[in-house]
């Protein structure tokens, strides 16, 4: 009977128990799926069918029967593309193209924002309106951009539109990606559905490599510095200055590891499947200036908005007055896109603000200044200490705490406990600074990882994997952390 | 013979489950480089919140209202580079006694596992029901204190008098209470206010030392459905600021961290009243 309602538990939309890469439920249904995937990944069509067949469900698993919307979005868009590219003229494409954004980004809309409006809505006129009880079906916001993505470009000429709704339905729904990123590109992935798969120990190894990573990153150290960062946002007045900054320091590892761990388990995934997705993250701490930050954290997201929002508004080709509003404006979306609150308004905007100034310097006064070392390395540390207390806004939940944060910084700091609070939080401090050094440390040690990871025999690389699982789900807490970006 | 690189790993993920499958059904707990490994749980749930649930509200009862104090902005303050730095005293074996109200139940099952984990003694005399008059007229305090003989008593009492109107009756029974904790080693913990109070929580302050007296008023909590008492969660969070209080801002710092990996509660009974 146990058996029994364990395989049942495994199929059935649990809300409370959602299929996530670290879980249990997934690394079962996925070793099977693999197993299977091994023997009929030769046929195309039984490949196709196979795989979407898995992805729906696993994002059944994670959202339960709003999976219809997402089959919506697939099925219009694959119909609106077609009819795009056969209209006869530009402005019957563009009615079309309307269309799809409408329906598109009002899904979005509804789900998202709706509640944001209301209770704004309510603010500013004194309404009472009750809040609708509605629940965000996960991953949203990057499938909704993936499917934008593909339609914009048919409109515009720079990509055909499938012909099969099976490898249009295998892109939008290829479960490593779909509930939190990478948001892939039609024309970087619609090419490889169809070719011909060729597993090599190279590109096998770096999956195994970029699971384990991933792992390691997401399932151990950011969940576990993710405990004292709840202790500190829940009640920032109850710890000193430098508690609070420790949280800070903390989160800015937390998330970093919580969203590029999840990349680097879709990539790794992803390939032992035979495809590539595009990278998300290119060690963006070591950053020199902000600009070089959004060049390397959330790449897909930043192409994106700079693609199919910052250019089309005019991007620097209307004056630089101009150049810079579209930048606000575009990073303003941006910081929407992440939730519906002003906490996430202002993150953006700030984001924008430092672009802004990081432009107008480098125009005036970045030539004569030069580029040492010494300004490299202040630059790296003034982009750091920026991304890092931005994300205050990320984390606390309204305002009131991030001010309660930011005040115990500036008027709380007393360095005299840093010996106390290292001396009972050794394994805290110990797995932080670990985390930090994974962040700064050479390209060329992680080539030798990979490299060491792509060369180890079978039973080896079983030994790996199973040390890694088994050290997280026996260290971990008891119920699996979800991850930062599936709440966007 | 080469195995097509796929079924390398289809090979090794199969190992991979079968192992922690047999772990998971025969294997028992062991140690590994002073680690205590239990057999993994299988399909662990995961909790992801609903962002736009209605807000249901019924832990405040519709009498009382909630009143968020606003503590004012701290004028900036020069770094502190050199300050005497705190010294936790780090040895096991601490005994610790709380005594008070009803509120003493969740921080007590909170802070049992951490109380374990350290080797600490720990003890909770609950007095359901008790205010300041009770804990001083009656010899109880006294009584257990000799009996127990604490290294740290941590008192609770407070909560039950949030509207009284004889304050002043109050603070002598406060003050007599302190009077009998001389020679014991003692921290208040404040009230955790559910609505604005009558002036017990200023008393409190007023006769007990800053580094002595935790503020529990300032922080948020999820109530039961009495609208006073926190959720075993919230008694939690209290019990995790607490400690972190007693560690670097009490006048008696002891190690009260939590186990540093997970924190498995299977020690915990709960208390009848």
């Amino acid at each position: 009977m146990e058996w029994w309602n364990a395989l049942h538990s495994l199929f059935n939309y649990d809300e409370k128990s959602m299929m996530l890469f670290n879980s249990g439920h997934f690394l079962y249904l996925f070793s099977a799926f693999f197993l299977i995937y091994a023997f009929i990944y030769k046929n195309v069509t039984v490949r196709l069918c196979y795989v979407i067949a898995f992805s729906l469900l696993f994002y059944y698993k994670s959202s339960g029967w709003y999976l219809f919307i997402l089959l919506f979005s697939v099925i219009l868009d694959y119909w609106v593309a077609l009819v795009i590219y056969k209209a006869k003229n530009r402005s019957t494409a563009k009615a079309w193209l309307v269309i799809s954004l409408v329906a598109n980004v009002g899904l979005l809309a509804y789900f998202k924002y709706t509640n944001f409006f209301i209770s704004n809505f309510n603010l500013l006129s004194g309404g009472d309106i009750e809040p609708l009880d509605l629940f965000l079906p996960i991953g949203i916001s990057f499938y909704t951009f993936q499917t934008i993505s593909y339609v914009v470009d048919v409109y515009q000429g720079k990509l055909k539109p499938v012909r099969n709704i099976l490898d249009y339905t295998f892109y939008m729904t290829f479960f490593p990606h779909l509930v939190a990123g990478p948001i892939v590109r039609a024309k970087d992935f619609l090419p490889q559905v169809r070719q011909p798969l060729c597993f090599s120990t190279a590109v096998m190894g770096e999956g195994l490599y970029l699971i384990l990573k991933g792992l390691v990153k997401k399932a151990i150290i950011a969940d576990y510095i993710s405990q004292y960062v709840d202790l500190v946002f829940d009640n920032p007045k109850a710890y000193s200055g430098f508690e609070n900054l420790m949280a800070v320091y903390a989160y800015t590892l937390q998330i970093y590891f919580d969203f590029s761990g999840y990349s680097d388990i879709a990539i790794g995934i992803a390939l032992w499947l035979g495809y590539r997705l595009v990278w998300n993250f290119n060690r963006p701490y070591i950053s020199k200036n902000i600009t070089e930050f959004w060049r390397r954290w959330h790449i897909s997201l930043s192409s994106w908005l700079r693609d199919y929002i910052y250019i089309p508004l005019g991007g620097n080709r209307k004056g630089v007055g101009k150049q810079y509003i579209f930048l606000m404006l575009t990073m303003l979306i941006g910081g929407l896109w992440h939730g519906p609150s002003w906490k996430f308004v202002a993150w953006g905007g700030l984001h924008g603000l430092a672009l802004a100034i990081h432009k107008l310097y480098h125009r005036y006064i970045g030539q004569a200044v030069g580029n040492t070392i010494l300004h490299q390395a202040f630059g790296g540390f003034v982009t750091f200490h920026w991304v890092a207390l931005l994300w205050v806004f990320f984390r606390a939940s309204d305002f009131n705490i991030a001010s309660q944060i930011f005040t115990q910084i500036f008027t709380q700091m007393d360095l005299s406990f840093i010996q106390p609070f290292v001396q009972v939080r050794y394994v805290f401090v110990s797995v932080l600074l670990i985390g930090y050094l994974f962040v700064f440390i050479p390209n060329s040690w992680k080539k030798l990882a990979e490299h060491i990871s792509v060369k180890l025999p079978i039973l080896a690389k079983a030994v790996c994997l199973l040390l890694v699982i088994g050290f997280i789900i026996s260290l971990t807490t008891d119920e699996v952390k979800p991850f930062i970006y599936f709440q966007f | 013979m080469k195995i097509n690189p796929l079924y390398q790993m289809v090979i090794c993920l199969l190992i991979v489950v079968v192992s922690i499958t047999i772990y998971s059904l025969y294997g028992s707990k062991y140690q590994l480089a002073g680690l205590s490994i239990d057999p993994p749980v299988l399909f662990a749930k995961s909790k992801l919140t609903r962002p736009y649930a209605k807000q249901i509200n019924d832990t405040i009862t519709s009498q009382s209202k909630v009143v968020t104090e606003q503590l004012p902005t701290p004028p900036l303050a020069k770094i502190n580079l050199y300050k005497k730095p705190i010294i936790i005293d780090t040895s096991q074996g601490q005994r610790i006694l709380m005594i008070g109200e009803s509120m003493i139940e969740g921080l007590y099952l909170s802070l049992r596992p951490i109380a374990f984990y350290h080797h600490h003694k720990l003890k909770a005399q609950i007095w359901y029901g008790s205010t300041s008059i009770e804990w001083s007229k009656n010899d109880t305090l006294r009584k257990v204190l000799l009996w127990f003989k604490p290294s740290l008593v941590m008192v609770s009492i407070g909560a039950n008098e949030l509207s009284v109107r004889d304050i002043s009756k109050r603070e002598a029974n406060i003050v007599n209470i302190i009077k009998q904790l001389q020679g014991y080693r003692y921290i208040w913990i404040g009230p955790p206010n559910w609505k604005k109070d009558s002036g017990i929580g200023d008393v409190l302050e007023g006769n007990i030392p800053e580094n002595q007296y935790f503020r529990s008023r300032d922080l948020k909590y999820k109530r039961r459905r009495d609208g006073a008492h926190p959720t075993l969660a919230s008694a939690h969070v209290w019990a995790d600021t607490l400690s972190n209080w007693i560690m670097m801002k009490s006048a008696y710092p002891i190690n009260l961290i939590k186990k540093p990996m997970a924190v498995k509660d299977t020690t915990t009974k709960n208390l009848k009243p």
